[in-house]
C-alpha cells in the first residue's frame, strides 16, 4: 500500500539537522573507495531510485537521518517502514529469494548479528567497515554499528542511597523504589544480555530474582523508557534502569536544539531532579549498538551503502548520534553537548558476537525468574 | 404427440425413491391434476418437470424437445410455474412481477403485456401496488399472471390454492381454471384436495407411494377404482370384499346382478349407494355428518363398516343400490 | 450447482487455513519452545481464567441490573439511559486501558489520587473489559427480559412469594440461558483481548504470544512456542464457547406478555443514572472527554500522519469488510440452499481466535510456499485476510439470519421465469438481504478499523493502521500525539458500532 514518507517528525516539531562538519575527522565527506567491495557507488554521486529501508529503531529517532539523506540524495525515494527486530529476521528469510528491502537497521547487535550469520546480508566495503572500531561491528563484515547506547541508572537528586553499580539494583532496600521497564523491551533483555555474558548464569540469576522481587507488584513497570525516566522525575520512583539517552532526552528536551551549547546544557543538567548515574560495576557499563547493514539480493545496494555513508560520515552520526543524544561509532566524533563523554567511563569489554550467542538464555532466564 | 410425456421418471432421496417410475402424458390443452396425500411424491415430480429437481432415471419430453438427457436447466424451459405461496417478489411492484419473466420483451411490448395481464387477472388499478398491501387472493392472481406472462407452453401449479381459506379457495379456483381453459392453457395441478382435482381437471391422476396408480377421467376414478388406495382416497366410501356367484354380488341376503366371473371381489361402497332395506345386516354404531348430510356409520355383520344416509339406529338391513368394483379384470 | 458448492468450499478452506497451520506446527513442537511455553502455561492459564472470570461477572452484573431497571422501569430519558448504556462498545478496550493509565500516571489529573494504581493489577483489566462489553450483556438480558411473560411472576405472588423471591424464584432461573451466554460471549472476548491486557500489563496469553512473536530471535522456537500457547488458550475458551452456544440454544422461551414498566421513584431513578454514570464514566465518558481535552492546537504535522493512517485503514478495512460479505453471502447461501450447512459451523472459525493467534497463523501459512514468501509477504493482503477470518462469524450470522427469512421458493420462481442460477440469486434473494449484508459490512468494517494486534504482527511495509499509530503513541506516553488519531479512530468506529447494535437490539 502507500510508501509512508518519514517527512513529518514525531512531536510535530522539526527536528533541526546539524550542518557542522566536525573539525578533527578525516575526511568530512569521504566517500567510500571502490576498491574491495566492487560496487560501491562513485565519490559524490547522487544516488537515485527507490530505498526500503527497515527500521527497527523508532521513527523518532530517524527523522533527522532522513531529513539529511534528502538533502543529499534528492531523488532517491525513501520508503521506511518501522518494526521490531524479531519480526524482520522473519521478513528477511521470508524474502529470502527474492528481497524486497535494501537496508535493515536493526534496535540492537544480536538481531543484526543473527541476520549475518544467516546470510541474509552482504559484506560490506572496507572502506565502510573500516571507519568503526572492530568492536562495533560484524566479525563477518556483514553489518557496522551506527551509535552506542549505555546502560545507566537514573536516580533522584540528592538521594542518600543512591546506587553506584547494577549489582546494587537488586538490594532488598531498593523494594518499591526500582522503577524499570516491562522485561519484554528489548533494550532490557539487551541489558540482561550483558549481564549474563559478563558476570555468569549464576550472577545474573540472582540479579534477575533481586530485580524482580523489588519490581514485582509495584506500580514501577512502564512500557517503555521514556515513561520510565518521567516516573523517577515526579519522584514515583527513586531509581530505574534505563538506555542512557532517554535521561538526556528528558532533561536536556525531547527535541535536539543544536543551539544548546555546553554551559547551557550543564545548566539544565544542574537544575534537574534526577541525576545520570554510569554504573561503575567490574566488568564495565553495559552497552549496545544500532547496526546496518545491505540485505542480500536486495533491489538497490547502491543506495543502501551510500546511507551507510552518510551515517558513518561526522555529519551522519551528528544528524543521527547526536539528535538521539546517542554515542558515535566513529571515532573522533564527540557526543552531543551535555552528554557524558564516552570516555568518562568504562565500557563493557564484551563482544557482540558473545552477546548474541547469549541472548536467546537471557529471554529464558528472564521468564524462569518470572519478571514481568 | 402429447405436449408434455414423462416416462419413468424416478427421483431418489437418500436411497429411498420418492418418485418411482412415474408416467404422464399431457395433451395440448388439457388440464391434468396430480392428487395424491402429502408425502406421494407429486410436489417432487412437478419440481422435476420445472426442473427444480434432478432426476435419476426418466425421460421429459416437452413438444418433442427432451428436457431431461442432457439436463436443461429450469430457466431455459419454457414452463411456467405457480407456487404454494405464490412466491410473489415483496420487493417488486405488482406491475414488475408480472413483467419478471418478460426481459427479451421490449420495453413497449413488456408494457402492453402487462397491462394485458393486469386486465386479465382482474388486476386492473393494483399494478403498482405492494404484494404486502394485496390480500391472499389477489397475491395468488399475481402468481398465476406472472407465470402467465411469458406465455409458456406448459404451466405447472404447486398446490396453488392451499394456503387460502375454504370459501376464497373454491372462488377463485373457478375464476382461474376458466380463464386458463379460456386461454387454452395446457396445465399440471398438484393438489392433495380431491374436491380440486376432480372439479377442475380434464383427467386426474392419482399417486401413492411414488406410483401413479390410476390416470382418468373425474368419472373413471369414481367409478372404476383401478387400486384399493384410489377408491378409497377419493370419493370416500369404504372397501367391503364380497365374493361373486352366479355372475351377482353376494350382499347379505341380496343377489346384485354383476358383469364379473364369479370369485372373491372387493367393492368400493358409498353412502348414496346404499339403502334401507332387504339385504346385508348391519348394527349402527354412531352418526356422523358427511357433507352436509346426516349419515349413520354401521357394521355390517361379518366386520365392516360403512355409512348410510340418514339416521338410524341398532339393527339395520343394508341394501346396495349400486355395484361399483375396485380394480379391472 | 456444483461450482457454487466448490467456490464455497475454498473460501471456507481459506478462512479455516490459518488455524489449521497452528495446529500442525502443534504436531511437530517438540523442540525447546514448546517446552518453555509449557514452563509458563500454569501462571498463564491462571490469570487468563481469571480475568475472564471476572470480566464476565462485571459485564454480566452491569448488564443485568441495567437491563432490569430499563425494561421493568418507566421513566424520562429510558431512550437516552439506554443509548448511554451501549455506548461502551463503540471504544476499543485498549484505548480506555490507556486512558486509564494517563490519567493515574505523573501527566495525568488524577496523579495525586490513584497514582500508579492500576497498572499491573488483574482488577483493572477485569473491570476495563467488564465496563467495555457490558453493553453486550445488557443487549442480550434487555431482549431476554422483554420477553419474559409476566404472568410467572403473577402466579408466583398469588402462591405467596414476595418481590424479592420472585425475583429469585422465578426471575432468574429463567433467565439462566440469556445470563449464561451473555457471561461466556464476555469471557471468550477477555481470552482474547490484547491490548487492554498489554496497556495494563496484566500476563495472558495473548499478550505472552505476542511477545514472543515480537522479541524471540529463534524464530522457529518462536512459531513452536506461540502454536503450544494458541492451543492452551483454546483449551481454556473451549467450556466458555459451550456455555455460549448452550445459553443462546436454551434461550427460547417465546411469547407470552411481558410485565408493564411501572414508573420509576427517585430512588429508581438515581439507581439508573448511578449505574450509567458507572459504566459510561470510566470508558465512554473517559475516552471522550481526554481526547477532547488533549487535544493542542496547532500541530498540523501531526494530524496529517493521522489522517494518512486513517485514509490507508479506511482503505484495507472497506477491502475486508467487502470481501468478508461476498465469502458470508456465498457460505451462506450454498451452506442453507445446496448443503452441508457444517459449511457456516467451519468458517466461524476465527470466532474463537484471537488476533495473535490469527496473526501466527497467516505467517506460518505464508512462510510455508515461496510464492507466498514472495508475493504475499510484508503485503497488506495478510493483513486483510487476518481481519476477514477474525471477523467472518459474525458476518456469518448476520447472513444466515436473513435468510433464514428469504424462502428459496423466490429463486425458484425467479428461474422459472428465465434467470440464471446466479441472475435468479442476484434479483429476487439479495436485494431482500440489504439490510443483513450492510449490518455484517458495517460490523466487520468496525472491528477491522480497531483492531490492533493482527495490525501490528502483520503490519504491510511502509504503513500503518490508526490503531497502530495511536497505540505507539500511547506506549510512549506521548498522550497528546496521541489525541488526534484517537478523535479519528472513534470519529470512524463509534457510529459504526452504534449501528451494528442498534439493529441487534431492534430484531432480537
Amino acid at each position: 500500500m502507500g510508501a509512508c514518507s518519514p517527512d513529518t517528525s514525531t512531536d510535530g516539531g522539526d527536528a533541526a539537522t546539524t550542518r557542522e562538519s566536525a573539525d578533527t575527522v578525516d575526511g568530512g565527506d569521504a566517500s567510500p573507495e571502490a576498491a574491495d567491495a566492487g560496487d560501491a557507488p562513485a565519490a559524490d554521486s547522487a544516488v537515485t531510485g527507490k530505498l526500503v529501508v527497515l527500521s527497527a529503531r523508532d521513527e523518532k529517532f530517524m527523522v533527522p537521518l532522513w531529513d539529511l539523506v534528502r538533502e543529499k540524495h534528492p531523488q532517491l525515494e525513501l520508503v521506511v517502514d518501522y518494526g521490531k527486530d524479531a519480526p524482520y529476521l522473519d521478513r528477511l528469510r521470508a524474502e529470502r529469494e527474492a528481497p524486497r528491502a535494501d537496508l535493515f537497521l536493526s534496535k540492537g547487535s544480536a538481531a543484526i548479528t543473527s541476520a549475518g550469520q544467516d546470510g541474509l546480508l552482504t559484506p560490506l566495503p572496507a572502506s565502510l567497515l573500516d571507519r568503526v572500531p572492530e568492536h562495533v561491528r560484524g566479525a563477518d563484515g556483514t553489518w557496522v554499528g551506527l551509535s552506542k547506547r549505555a546502560r545507566i541508572i537514573v536516580a533522584k537528586r540528592d538521594l542518600e542511597d543512591a546506587p553506584s553499580t547494577l549489582t546494587e539494583l537488586a538490594d532488598p532496600k531498593y523494594k518499591g523504589r526500582l522503577g524499570r521497564t516491562v522485561a519484554t523491551n528489548s533494550s532490557f533483555v539487551g541489558g540482561v544480555t550483558t549481564v549474563l555474558a559478563d558476570a555468569g548464569e549464576e550472577a545474573a540469576r540472582t540479579w534477575l530474582t533481586g530485580l524482580h522481587a523489588n519490581t514485582d507488584g509495584t506500580p514501577h513497570i512502564y512500557p517503555k523508557h521514556t515513561p520510565t525516566v518521567a516516573a523517577v522525575a515526579a519522584g514515583e520512583a527513586d531509581v530505574a534502569l534505563v538506555n542512557h539517552y532517554y535521561f538526556y532526552r528528558n532533561v536536556l528536551g525531547k527535541d535536539y536544539d543544536p543551539a544548546l551549547d555546553a554551559a547551557a546544557a550543564q545548566a539544565k543538567l544542574d537544575a534537574a531532579p534526577i541525576v545520570a548515574i554510569f554504573p561503575k560495576d567490574e566488568q564495565g557499563v553495559a552497552w549496545n549498538v544500532t547496526g546496518g547493514g545491505v540485505v542480500a539480493g536486495g533491489p538497490n545496494p547502491a543506495a543502501a551503502q551510500a546511507v551507510l555513508d552518510i551515517l558513518l560520515s561526522p555529519e551522519g552520526q551528528q544528524a543521527f548520534a547526536w539528535t538521539n543524544r546517542e554515542y558515535p561509532v566513529v571515532d573522533g566524533v564527540p557526543a552531543a553537548a551535555g552528554v557524558q563523554p564516552a570516555d568518562g567511563f568504562t565500557w563493557s569489554s564484551t563482544s557482540l558476537g558473545a552477546l548474541a550467542a547469549q541472548q536467546p538464555k537471557a529471554v529464558a532466564l528472564i521468564q524462569e525468574v518470572g519478571l514481568k | 404427440m402429447s405436449l408434455l410425456a414423462v416416462d419413468g421418471l424416478t427421483v431418489r432421496f437418500g436411497g429411498r425413491a420418492v418418485v418411482d417410475g412415474v408416467d404422464l402424458h399431457i395433451e395440448e390443452g388439457e388440464v391434468l391434476a396430480l392428487l395424491g396425500p402429502s408425502g406421494c411424491g407429486k410436489s417432487t415430480s412437478l419440481r422435476a418437470i420445472a426442473g427444480l429437481q434432478r432426476a435419476d432415471e426418466g425421460r421429459i419430453v416437452l413438444e418433442g424437445r427432451s428436457l431431461s438427457a442432457p439436463f436443461v436447466p429450469p430457466e431455459r424451459r419454457g414452463v411456467g410455474l405457480v407456487f404454494q405461496d405464490g412466491a410473489v417478489f415483496p420487493h417488486l411492484s405488482v406491475r414488475r412481477n408480472l413483467g419478471f419473466g418478460l426481459q427479451g420483451l421490449p420495453k413497449p411490448e413488456r408494457t402492453q403485456r402487462v397491462g394485458e395481464l393486469l386486465a386479465l387477472l382482474g388486476l386492473d388499478g393494483l399494478g403498482d401496488r405492494m404484494p404486502h398491501q394485496l390480500s391472499g387472493g389477489q397475491r395468488q392472481r399475481v402468481a398465476l399472471g406472472r407465470a402467465l406472462g411469458p406465455r409458456p407452453r406448459l404451466l405447472l401449479l404447486d398446490e396453488p390454492f392451499a394456503s387460502l381459506d375454504a370459501a376464497l379457495k373454491v372462488s377463485l379456483r373457478e375464476d382461474l381454471f376458466a380463464l386458463l381453459r379460456s386461454l387454452r392453457t395446457t396445465a399440471l395441478l398438484v393438489t392433495h384436495d380431491q374436491d380440486e382435482a376432480l372439479e377442475v381437471a380434464d383427467r386426474v391422476a392419482v399417486m401413492h407411494e411414488g406410483r401413479v396408480e390410476q390416470v382418468g377421467t373425474a368419472e373413471a376414478i369414481l367409478e372404476r377404482p383401478a387400486t384399493p388406495f384410489v377408491a378409497g382416497f377419493v370419493g370416500g366410501g369404504a372397501l367391503v370384499p364380497v365374493t361373486v356367484e352366479g355372475g351377482c354380488v353376494v350382499w347379505g341376503s341380496q343377489r346384485v346382478p354383476c358383469g364379473r366371473p364369479d370369485g372373491d371381489a372387493s367393492l368400493v361402497v358409498r353412502a348414496d349407494d346404499l339403502s334401507v332395506g332387504e339385504g346385508w345386516s348391519a348394527t349402527a354404531t354412531g352418526s356422523r355428518v358427511r357433507g352436509a348430510r346426516r349419515a349413520t356409520r354401521v357394521t355390517l355383520d361379518g366386520g365392516v363398516a360403512v355409512d348410510v344416509v340418514g339416521v338410524h339406529e341398532g339393527a339395520v338391513s343394508v341394501r346396495l343400490e349400486r355395484v361399483r368394483f375396485v380394480g379391472s379384470e | 450447482m456444483t461450482l457454487s458448492r466448490l467456490f464455497a468450499a475454498v473460501a471456507v478452506a481459506l478462512i479455516a487455513a490459518p488455524a489449521l497451520a497452528i495446529v500442525a506446527r502443534l504436531a511437530g513442537a517438540t523442540d525447546a519452545g514448546a517446552v518453555l511455553a509449557g514452563a509458563r502455561a500454569g501462571e498463564l492459564l491462571v490469570t487468563t481464567g481469571l480475568l475472564a472470570v471476572s470480566a464476565g461477572l462485571v459485564a454480566v452484573s452491569i448488564g443485568a441490573v441495567g437491563a432490569w431497571l430499563t425494561t421493568r422501569g418507566a421513566f424520562r430519558g429510558r431512550a437516552l439511559a439506554v443509548g448511554l448504556l451501549l455506548s461502551p462498545l463503540g471504544v476499543p478496550p485498549y484505548l480506555v486501558a490507556q486512558y486509564w493509565i494517563e490519567v493515574s500516571g505523573p501527566t495525568g489529573p488524577l496523579h495525586g489520587l490513584l497514582g500508579g494504581a492500576f497498572f499491573g493489577e488483574l482488577w483493572a483489566a477485569s473491570v476495563v473489559i467488564g465496563l467495555c462489553t457490558s453493553p453486550l450483556c445488557f443487549g442480550i438480558l434487555r431482549a431476554a427480559m422483554a420477553r419474559l411473560d409476566g404472568r410467572y411472576e403473577d402466579a408466583a405472588a398469588a402462591l405467596g412469594d414476595g418481590p424479592l423471591a420472585r425475583v429469585l424464584r422465578v426471575v432468574l432461573p429463567l433467565l439462566v440461558p440469556a445470563l449464561s451466554a451473555s457471561f461466556a460471549l464476555v469471557a471468550l472476548y477477555a481470552c482474547s483481548d490484547f491490548g487492554a491486557v498489554s496497556a495494563l500489563g496484566v500476563p495472558t496469553f495473548t499478550r505472552a504470544i505476542f511477545f514472543e512473536l515480537e522479541l524471540n530471535f529463534d524464530r522457529e522456537a518462536a512459531m513452536s512456542a506461540t502454536a503450544v500457547l494458541s492451543a492452551l488458550l483454546l483449551v481454556l475458551a473451549a467450556p466458555f464457547f459451550a456455555l455460549d452456544r448452550w445459553g443462546r440454544g436454551a434461550a427460547r422461551f417465546e411469547g407470552g406478555t411481558p410485565r408493564p414498566a411501572a414508573e420509576l421513584g427517585p430512588l429508581g431513578q438515581a439507581g439508573v443514572w448511578g449505574v450509567v454514570a458507572l459504566v459510561v464514566g470510566p470508558t465512554s465518558g473517559l475516552v471522550l472527554a481526554r481526547t477532547l481535552s488533549l487535544l493542542e492546537p496547532g500541530r498540523q504535522r501531526l494530524w496529517g500522519k493521522a489522517f494518512d493512517a486513517l485514509g490507508t485503514t479506511l482503505v484495507w478495512a472497506s477491502s475486508a469488510a467487502t470481501v468478508a460479505v461476498a465469502v458470508a453471502l456465498l457460505v451462506v447461501w450454498v451452506a442453507r440452499r445446496r448443503g452441508p450447512t457444517a459449511l457456516v459451523a467451519a468458517g466461524s472459525v476465527g470466532f474463537v481466535l484471537p488476533g495473535p493467534v490469527v496473526a501466527l497463523g497467516v505467517l506460518l501459512l505464508v512462510s510455508a510456499t515461496a510464492w507466498g514468501r514472495a508475493h504475499l509477504y510484508g503485503t497488506a493482503i495478510l493483513l486483510v485476510g487476518a481481519w476477514i477470518v477474525r471477523a467472518l462469524p459474525e458476518a456469518l450470522q448476520s447472513v444466515d439470519a436473513g435468510l433464514e427469512q428469504i424462502p428459496s421458493s423466490y429463486e425458484e420462481a425467479a428461474r422459472t421465469l428465465g434467470r440464471s442460477g446466479v441472475g435468479s440469486v442476484v434479483a429476487t434473494t439479495l436485494p431482500l438481504l440489504k439490510g443483513s449484508l450492510a449490518a455484517a459490512w458495517i460490523f466487520v468494517f468496525a472491528a477491522a478499523m480497531r483492531e490492533l494486534p493482527a495490525a501490528m504482527l502483520l503490519k504491510p511495509l511502509g504503513s500503518r493502521t490508526l490503531s497502530h499509530e495511536l497505540w505507539a503513541y500511547a506506549q510512549d506516553s506521548y498522550y497528546a500525539d496521541m489525541a488526534p488519531a484517537a478523535l479519528l479512530l472513534l470519529l470512524v468506529t463509534a457510529p459504526a458500532t452504534s449501528l451494528v447494535l442498534l439493529r441487534a437490539s431492534r430484531t432480537s
